[in-house]
């Protein structure tokens, strides 16, 4: 007897999916329906936990072609049946979550390069090309796509271009609304339609910037044309140990203030570089650590868990206190590519502004040991999750003038109910982004969804007071869209208006990005 | 026949004068003769901050005028009047909105009033050491509303790819809603809404305000050319180099036909901070050489890259992938010259001399794939504008959008 029954309004509907995907490309079975209802947001894990499936998919759908897409769109639509386009999963924000069931589309099977263009510095692929994969055929023809989320194992093109991604390498790539030159999607009504190339330093109005980060609410994305880069032949590794975070903010500020583009410059604050490993030698310890939760920091967390600090979580103002009081010294870890005058050039201005600001060089180690675990363990759960406790990270981005004040005001906003720690990354001239990690824990499961609850009020209240973005680049989804939706403000006006534009019926992912229906189940 | 101008009702009047007072509303001739369009506006109203500008566009909505937004209004171009409403329209000059708000040289932005004049933006930039990331088009009376309206867009020197040059934007929707975005060089909180003001000519509402990046003041240039007898060569250290370091200030490549074989000249402009430019051109040098260039010397090199191309010959352009390139140079075989600048990872701008050719956009777009994809974009867009703006009175010259590249 299954938990719950599909709702199908049309009994020949799995029938008819099937005579479009194949007999293999339709699900409807339980297992399926209750692994596509969440996707990797922390508080559906928490749910999950207490044995809740809040909003399970009635039917999934692996099709293969924009063609099978378009014909499940318009089926979907003459069913009146909502449609959630589907990547890998790893979203951290519960961006796909079906919240009002409907069909799941896993484009997964989608995952063919349409064309190959080196000398145009171009590749046209289908959205939903797993990044890894994508990545090493690209290598192979001497390419690389510079978009390098922590997630490149088991995250998708089109994922990364619908919740307007950024990969560890942007401050040299770029994000990916950086990368793209042309999208294909599937409109509300199953048309095909593909937006005009984007031309260098033109006066450029386009659909394009509405499309990436429409997080499937405008149109399902079937493919995308992505400008590659050549392969450096050259990279160059680097770790700085700055006195403190406003020193090495100021490092890294100047860095990238001076035109330099080191592909990563991450700094760590103190707790964050006490956690991390400074080298090879230290190979041995343990996970890696520099990774990231459900991802960023299961790592590190882990180490936490091994130590038996698991039971601190749940005296997070003590904890945050001990932290304070660690020596100080912050960790920026600077990792450089490109032709040999530019590695060069930018090696030697690093070191030179990072010595300015009072920081001792620590070689290559930190870099390369970074760079060697750049993926960590997102695809793994956290130690702390099968502890009891959770965790979950969230990235803002403001300017270089705003960032220490946000920084202290999320700290002092969070520090009473989780642990917290940070790092600033994402490099631009005009700003960065703070990636922060909370951990906490609370008596049970039903506890701790409302103490996660609790933490991201406020920490999202600190980041709209300080007048910096609620996400750089994970995403609204779930997690973000009731700030969002006070950040716009009227705005929301302009946000209505675009989805009325491309999804009058509201056919794509309804409920989510201000949309009516996207309530957090308690 | 010349379409019947209409009459703005009493009411009309009567609301604006009693939420602003006879002063700020300007009627008929005087309208006229301080907003310089033709046909002249019904009226023309001055406002003094984004509220009035709010207060304006709901009582124009409600008399169901038409409303034109302008920057300076020192001048129109030629395609924007063509496009001005028959019956008339009530003009709104940003003159008045106009100021620098604050200025963030650290973190290298400044936030000016929609009606500042470019002049002022790049005047205060420079007090602090820095400037203003203007592209080709953007004159010294010109507004940063205006700028924003036709363009909006630079090069990214950084990631050689185009970027918004600005953080954020508040601009006046054709509701009365005013609306604001946040500043910070990059977000993923969904559809980049604020986008759709960039380059659509006020088609989505009034810019009131923005936060325009800035750069430091260039500390050094450093720039070269070179002489080419083989084009394809030429070509590919265009490519090359514009793909693999930093991206040029300015680059140009000329290609012309001399006694039935053509020849190219290539030149690259430079600059940055600590001899980031020096370390660019020497790579540009390099690959020049070991393609066969020939070095010019400074003056020339410069002259390549500043002059006009077209020597003052009317001229067609257009954009173009590098793989497409040699294929339409041996198309173009009439040309008397071909230019090819702005260059991009995947492409460049070319432009033809003489500019007489009705078959260029064919050459570029044989298949019309571009030319459908954009009027897809144009449709989506418009049915943006509809839920905005049902009875198309803001800015309604905008539509249909000119193409992107078109700008003034």
């Amino acid at each position: 007897m299954p938990l719950f029954e599909p709702v199908l309004p049309d009994s020949g509907l799995v029938g008819k999916l099937e005579r479009i995907c194949g007999s293999g490309g339709v699900s409807v079975s339980e297992p399926d329906r209750i692994a596509y209802a969440r996707d990797m947001w922390p508080r559906s894990l928490i749910r999950q936990r207490l044995g809740a499936v809040d909003s399970p998919p009635d039917v999934i759908a692996w099709p293969q072609t924009a063609k099978q897409v378009a014909e499940v769109v318009r089926l979907a639509r003459k069913a009146g049946l909502p449609v959630v386009p589907f990547g890998a999963g790893s979203g951290v924000c519960g961006g796909t979550l079906p919240l009002r069931g409907g069909i799941v589309l896993d484009l997964k099977r989608m995952n063919r390069i349409l064309d190959f263009c080196a000398e145009d510095r171009l590749l046209a692929v289908e959205a939903g090309a797993v990044g890894e994969n994508l990545e090493r055929e690209v290598n192979r023809r001497g390419f690389t796509i510079g978009h390098f989320p922590s997630s490149m194992y088991c995250s998708t093109v089109g994922g990364w271009i619908a919740a307007r991604g950024a990969g560890q390498c942007s401050s040299r790539y770029g994000k990916i609304e950086d990368m793209v030159q042309s999208l294909t999607f599937i409109d509300a009504e199953g048309q095909e339609h593909t937006t005009p190339f984007r031309w260098p330093g033109l006066s450029a109005w386009s659909i394009d910037p509405l499309l990436v980060g429409s997080e499937g609410t405008l149109g399902i994305i079937t493919s995308a044309s992505l400008v590659i880069r050549e392969l450096s032949a050259e990279r160059w590794y680097r770790g700085f140990k700055f006195p403190n975070v406003a020193s090495g903010v100021e490092g890294m500020r100047l860095i990238f203030r001076q035109g330099l583009r080191p592909a990563v410059a991450r700094l760590y604050d103190e707790f964050d570089t006490v956690i991390a490993k400074t080298g090879p030698e230290e190979e041995d310890v343990a996970e890696p650590v520099l990774s990231g939760l459900g991802g960023k920091v299961a790592g590190p967390l882990k180490r936490l868990a091994t130590l038996g600090l698991t039971r601190l979580l749940h005296s997070p103002r003590l904890l945050n206190r001990m932290v304070d009081m660690l020596p100080g010294g912050c960790l920026m870890v600077v990792v450089a590519e490109g032709v040999e005058e530019e590695l060069s050039h930018t090696s030697e201005a690093v070191t030179t502004l990072c010595r300015s600001r009072g920081a001792v060089d620590l070689g290559e180690g930190p870099g390369r040991h970074w760079w060697k675990h750049r993926y960590g363990i997102s695809y793994k759960q956290s130690a702390l999750f099968a502890a009891g406790a959770f965790v979950d990270t969230m990235e803002v981005a403001t300017t270089w003038d705003r960032i220490p004040s946000l920084y202290k005001a999320v700290r002092k906003a969070v520090s009473p109910l989780a642990f917290i720690m940070a790092h600033f990354s994402h490099g631009y001239r005009e700003g960065c982004s703070i990636y922060f990690t909370f951990a906490a824990a609370a008596k049970d499961d039903a506890a701790s969804a409302a103490l996660y609850d609790r933490i991201w009020d406020a920490a999202q209240e600190a980041v709209l007071s300080e007048g910096a973005v609620v996400s750089h680049h994970h995403g609204v989804g779930m997690s973000k869209q009731r700030f969002l939706v006070r950040q716009l403000a009227e705005a929301n006006v302009l946000a209505q208006a675009a989805k009325t534009a491309f999804d009058a019926g509201g056919l794509f992912n309804p409920g989510k990005l201000g949309q009516r229906g996207g309530s957090v189940p308690p | 026949m010349s379409a019947r101008r209409r009459e703005l009702s009493d009411n009309f009047w009567l609301s604006l004068a009693s939420t602003f007072g006879h002063r700020k509303v300007l009627k008929d001739k005087a309208a006229a003769g301080a907003i310089a369009m033709q046909p002249g506006p019904l009226a023309a109203f001055f406002p003094e901050d984004p509220s009035e500008v709010s207060i304006l566009l709901q009582t124009a909505r409600a008399e169901k005028a038409k409303v034109v937004s302008c920057g300076a209004c020192s001048r129109a171009h030629d395609s924007i009047q063509k496009r001005l409403p028959a019956e008339g329209y009530v003009a709104i000059g940003l003159s008045n909105l106009s100021g620098i708000l604050e200025v963030q040289p650290d973190s290298l932005w400044m936030s000016a009033w929609a009606g500042t004049t470019l002049a002022a933006l790049r005047r205060t930039a420079e007090e602090y050491g820095l400037q203003v990331p203007l592209t080709e088009g953007a004159t010294e009376e010109g507004t940063l509303g205006g700028w924003l309206s036709v363009c909006g867009n630079t090069n990214d020197a950084i990631l050689s790819t185009p970027a918004p040059a600005v953080l954020s934007i508040e601009a006046v929707l054709p509701t009365g809603n005013l609306v604001n975005s946040v500043p910070v060089p990059r977000a993923a909180v969904g559809p980049d809404l604020f986008s759709m003001f960039l380059g659509t000519w006020g088609g989505f509402g009034v810019i009131t305000r923005a936060t325009l990046k800035l750069q430091p003041l260039t500390e050094r240039r450093a720039l070269a050319g070179y002489r080419f007898s083989a084009t394809g060569r030429a070509l590919e250290v265009m490519r090359t180099v514009s793909g693999r370091i930093w991206a040029p200030q300015a680059a140009r490549m000329i290609v012309e036909s001399s006694g039935g074989k053509k020849k190219a000249r290539l030149a690259m402009s430079f600059e940055g901070e600590q001899g980031l430019a020096e370390v660019a051109c020497k790579y540009f040098r390099a690959e020049a050489k070991s393609a066969g260039g020939t070095a010019a010397g400074q003056d020339e090199a410069r002259s390549w890259l500043y002059a006009d191309p077209a020597g003052g010959q009317k001229s067609q352009s257009g954009c173009i992938r590098w793989s497409q390139v040699s294929g339409l140079l041996r198309k173009l075989s009439g040309a008397e010259r071909v230019v090819l600048d702005g260059p991009g990872l995947a492409g460049c701008r070319l432009r033809v001399v003489p500019g007489d050719r009705d078959d260029l956009a064919a050459l570029l777009d044989p298949e019309g794939s571009q030319r459908e994809s954009l009027d897809t974009a144009r449709e989506f867009l418009s049915g943006i504008r509809t839920q905005l703006d049902p009875d198309g009175l803001v800015n309604p010259h905008a539509w249909p959008l000119p193409a992107p590249g078109g700008g003034l």
